[in-house]
């Protein structure tokens, strides 16, 4: 079976022009949806928790869920049904902990009043949410911070032991030799062990009729400060990605064939990001590895493209090159359309199958990107070759 | 071409053995059987896949570690030496170091007068220490001075690394197994991953990694404790207390020796026995290397039942530790009266010696036996102890179960070493066991499914040599896997569909040389000849294809951290396996079907 029994002979760069404007247009949507409507981050990068709770009663409804997590106050959350059976549930709330601001300076004032004299000066909550620490002018004895804090409102016992409710105490450091006169800090902590979200969100569930016996089947929290750190490191992984490639490209190839790989690139890129702005899709940890993927594999793509018009270029006696470049186009297309439909299979069964797991929106940003990796290999790389080539040439005349 | 082509089938078929072979401990369970030595065997070749914590559930967590405490400590010890070195060598007396309150690399040396600070004694020992703290600036008698830059990344990677050695020292102790703590020096943070666990252990786990754990032997000053109770501020504050009938201090004496000490209950509800102690000896000057510890003890009623109340007592100690836990060889539960449970304690060798000294000239005094600041007793030294051995008896006389579990953590943290900065969680993930399963039985269908479609298509568009390119797919499929188990890489939930989707990018090699292969044949080669010129032209064009995919997965597994390393992971093995199996075995096959000068090629 052949697609193209004979040789084909489609004027791909003579529709060039439509498709840059289609290719622009959807690249600025798609810049414009990113930089405006912000994509829905996950909380690998924004920080936040996620929980993932097998119910046993169908009366376990998203409705019921998000009333039971509003009466405890929270305020950003998501529930979705997800997993293998029906009443499993994916809980996403932007808290680490369930103590916000207002709450914050509400427990800090209470625990500052029972403390009595003794000053107060610093008190942070750990980005989990289960942990306090406070530091303190004077030491104090760890059952008297607990029970100020305890006092103070503060969850101190874990839902089944009560071991949890102990406090650690890191005394400051002090001088340790005769002929010491450090004198500097004089401060006191403390580490107090609270209950974390996650905890209270599951022993609020079971404390329903429609609660009892919820399992927990996954639980993630991710401090703010490590999900800024993550989506960082995941920008300049993309850049790095970019930049070998290019080099390699330059390297092997010609310069000239690097702008327009770069560009393609981007094309990719942005519309990936953009469908995924739109369509209100988490960009996660993963989405970055798909996004990593597209890089590698939609260069794939265009490479062969390149190597063919490098070939033809050494042989043919053609002076233009947008001929070449058609006639290389049309040489590679079946293998083009070819290997992106056996991918495109393979993710696809991906999508379908891992539908009820964590790697839907993985393997969906990799059905999105193989379709437009394949789509800007021809219309969006070979033609910037084209262009950049003429631009070039005509600079030089001048 | 026949005996090459002989060859090179006895190669394959050689590589397929191993393949197979390697892959046996990741595909099949131990046999109970006879065969279980030749499988032990075979295991230590290939160690077969670990599966990844998304897929075999358990707990990971991120440590921020305090890197900023670790920083302190070496300024505060730096300046410390400084200090004692000015008093020896210079013979400056009297300089006081400060610590600056806004960092934590910074500090003054507060000599007495400028002339002192000025003299070229002083400049010398400054001198000494430059490779640890430079002199930023002076002003009048105070010297303003700054770790440098390296010691300060050192310290930092040091404290990290011990920080990771304290940790997995613990969680082994624990008897956890295939646990991973992975420091990331960058980030100054640390990952721990600890698979399958039961969701009861959490906390616990939680607690004995974050606990500092520091360990402190105090000698008691008994005999400079009349002095201190019973002259200057001290006496004219106990003569108050004694007046006042209300008072929630009292004063006893220790039964036989009439030492003093005080003691104050906790409140119901208010203060704690210990700030009600710390309040009424605040202001009172200590002497010189004295301070003042407190224990936590249980209320005993008149026949020495305990009762629910908590009351708090002092020790008048040194204030300069005898010994600390750094020296801890080994602790261990034992069991003492009525089988209460107690911590044996053996130091090391040098240990051994300080304890012996330290107990030598200390007989028939007390030493506070102080975790974490609160003393857990003080045991009366009854003859010098050479042996290194000492025990904890555990403060508060609780249940037995209590007092089990406690003596049980504590031996954990002691045998591990305290943390050398503090640490704390600032991600934290955990996975059902049933999660895993059901995402592995997802992953086995997809894998199934996908490779089954792609087999048929392959089939149907390229008819024989399709064939061909299937057969390299399956050959594919079992090099990956044999790979990954001799490697014993970890197996993600994104690593299987790394996994599939080099099986979907696999065909992408066939498919470029068949496609060449066609061409050839179009242009009117014949079919031998047009796969030889077909596989010759797209071997560079394959390899400039994969090799960005390839880049690509390198970063991302510089990048990635646990699951996405697993993808990483997979796409690179896949791409190594699929490039081989597309070039080689595919080739080995189509030769076969033009070895004889037909003109006719299924493709």
């Amino acid at each position: 079976m052949q697609i193209f029994k004979n040789k084909t002979n489609f004027d791909f760069m003579g529709k060039a022009r439509t498709f840059a404007i289609l290719s622009t247009v959807a690249v600025v949507v798609s810049l414009a949806a990113t930089l405006l409507l912000k994509p829905k981050f996950g909380i690998d990068f924004v920080g936040g928790t996620e929980i993932q709770v097998k119910f046993k009663d169908s009366q376990a409804t998203v409705g019921n869920i998000k009333s039971v997590l509003k009466k405890m106050g929270f305020t950003g959350m998501d529930v979705v049904s997800f997993g293998a059976s029906e009443t499993e549930y994916l809980i996403r709330l932007k808290e680490v902990s369930s103590i916000d601001d207002t709450k914050r300076s509400q427990l800090k004032s209470g625990f500052e009043k029972n403390l009595g004299k003794t000053k107060l000066n610093k008190f942070e909550f750990s980005p989990g949410g289960d942990k306090l620490t406070v530091n303190l002018a004077a030491e104090l004895p760890i059952a008297e911070v607990e029970s100020a804090a305890k006092s103070a409102g503060l969850d101190l016992t874990g839902e089944a032991n009560d071991e949890d409710a102990e406090a650690t105490e890191e005394t400051a450091r002090r001088c340790e030799s005769s002929t010491c006169t450090w004198t500097f800090k004089d401060m006191f902590v403390y580490e107090i062990s609270l209950t974390g979200v996650t905890e209270q969100v599951m022993s609020e569930f079971r404390k329903e009729s429609w609660g009892e016996g919820a399992e927990k089947m996954r639980s993630e929290w991710v401090g703010a400060k490590v999900g800024e750190q993550l989506r960082n490191a995941g920008i300049s992984s993309i850049l790095y990605a970019l930049v070998f490639i290019m080099v390699y490209i330059a390297f092997r190839f010609d310069l000239r064939f690097a702008p327009g790989a770069v560009i393609a690139l981007l094309h990719d890129i942005f519309i990936t990001l953009g469908i995924f702005t739109l369509l209100r899709i988490e960009v996660t940890l993963a989405t970055v590895a798909a996004l990593l993927t597209i890089v590698g594999y939609s260069l794939n793509d265009t490479i062969v493209v390149f190597d063919r018009i490098r070939e033809n270029l050494a042989v043919s006696r053609e002076v233009k090159l947008q001929a070449v470049v058609n006639r290389s186009l049309n040489e590679t297309l079946s293998r083009t359309i070819m290997t992106s439909v056996t991918t495109l299979l393979a993710v696809l069964v991906l999508y379908t199958v891992g539908w009820k797991t964590s790697l839907r929106d993985f393997s969906f940003a990799l059905v999105v990107g193989v379709i437009v990796g394949t789509y800007s290999s021809i219309y969006v790389a070979t033609p910037a070759v084209v262009w950049f080539d003429r631009f070039f040439s005509k600079k030089e005349k001048a | 071409m026949e005996r090459k082509w002989l060859w090179r089938v006895i190669f394959l078929v050689l590589l397929i053995g191993v393949s197979v072979a390697a892959s046996v401990t990741t595909v099949v369970r131990a046999p109970e059987n006879d065969q279980k030595d030749n499988y032990a065997a075979l295991r230590k070749l290939f160690p077969g896949i670990n599966l990844g914590l998304d897929l075999q559930g358990g707990l990971r967590l991120i440590y921020e570690v305090g890197v900023d405490a670790a920083i302190e400590d070496k300024r505060d010890h730096i300046a410390e030496s400084i200090v004692h070195e000015l008093g020896e060598k210079a013979k400056i007396k009297n300089v006081k170091a400060v610590g600056s309150k806004e960092n934590d690399y910074e500090f003054d040396l507060v000599f007495p007068d400028a002339g002192k600070m000025r003299s070229d004694a002083a400049k010398e020992v400054l001198k000494d220490y430059r490779r640890m703290a430079v002199e930023t600036s002076e002003s009048a008698s105070t010297v303003h001075m700054e770790l440098k830059e390296e010691i300060i990344e050192e310290t930092k990677e040091m404290s990290i690394k011990q920080a990771v050695e304290t940790i997995g020292i613990r969680i082994d102790k624990m008897g956890l197994a295939n646990t991973a703590v992975i420091p990331r020096i960058a980030n100054q943070d640390i990952i721990v991953q600890i698979p399958g666990i039961d969701e009861k252990q959490i906390s616990r786990i939680k607690r004995i990694i974050a606990q500092t754990a520091r360990l402190e032997l105090k000698i008691v000053d008994d005999q400079g404790t009349t002095a201190f109770f019973t002259t200057g501020v001290m006496k004219e504050k106990l003569a108050a207390l004694a007046a006042d009938k209300n008072a929630s201090i009292s004063l006893h004496q220790e039964p036989g020796s009439g030492h003093y000490y005080l003691s104050a209950k906790n409140e119901l509800r208010g203060k704690s026995g210990r700030q009600i102690l710390e309040a009424f000896l605040e202001g009172v000057e200590l002497p010189e290397n004295r301070e003042i510890s407190y224990q936590e003890q249980q209320g005993k009623d008149g026949a020495g039942n305990p009762t629910a109340d908590v009351t708090w007592r002092t020790y008048f100690t040194e204030k300069v530790a005898g010994i600390t836990g750094e020296y801890i060889d080994e602790a261990a539960v034992a069991f003492g009266e009525q089988g209460k449970p107690y911590v044996s304690l053996r130091f090391n060798q040098e240990g051994a010696g300080i304890f012996a000294d330290l107990t030598g000239e200390n007989v028939k005094e007390r030493m506070a036996i102080i975790l974490d600041g609160k003393v857990q007793s003080a045991p009366v030294i009854q003859e010098k102890i050479s042996g290194g051995n000492c025990q904890i008896t555990l403060g508060r006389a609780d249940a037995l179960d209590n007092l089990m579990a406690e003596a049980k953590d504590l031996v954990v943290v002691l045998n591990a070493g305290a943390l050398p900065a503090p640490i704390k969680p600032v991600t934290e993930s955990t996975i059902g066991p049933q999660l895993g399963d059901d995402a592995i039985e997802m992953g086995k269908i997809a894998f199934v499914i996908a490779i089954l479609v792609i087999l048929v298509f392959m089939i149907i568009y390229y008819k024989g040599a399709g064939f061909a390119a299937d057969l390299a797919l399956v050959c594919n499929g079992v090099f990956i896997v044999a790979i990954l188990s001799g490697a014993a890489a970890t197996l993600t939930l994104p690593g299987i569909a790394g996994i599939i989707l080099t099986m979907g990018m696999a065909v992408d090699a066939n498919v470029i040389i068949y496609e060449r292969i066609r061409e050839e044949l179009r242009g009117g080669k014949s079919p031998r000849a047009a796969v030889d010129a077909g596989f010759k032209r797209a071997f560079w064009t394959i390899f400039d294809a994969q090799i960005t995919t390839f880049i690509a997965g390198v970063v991302m597994f510089q990048y990635g951290t646990g699951a996405i390393k697993g993808f990483a992971v997979t796409l690179l093995v896949g791409i190594v396996t699929s490039m081989f199996s597309a070039i080689f075995v595919s080739r080995l096959v189509l030769d076969f079907m033009t070895r004889r000068r037909t003109d006719q090629l299924s493709i």
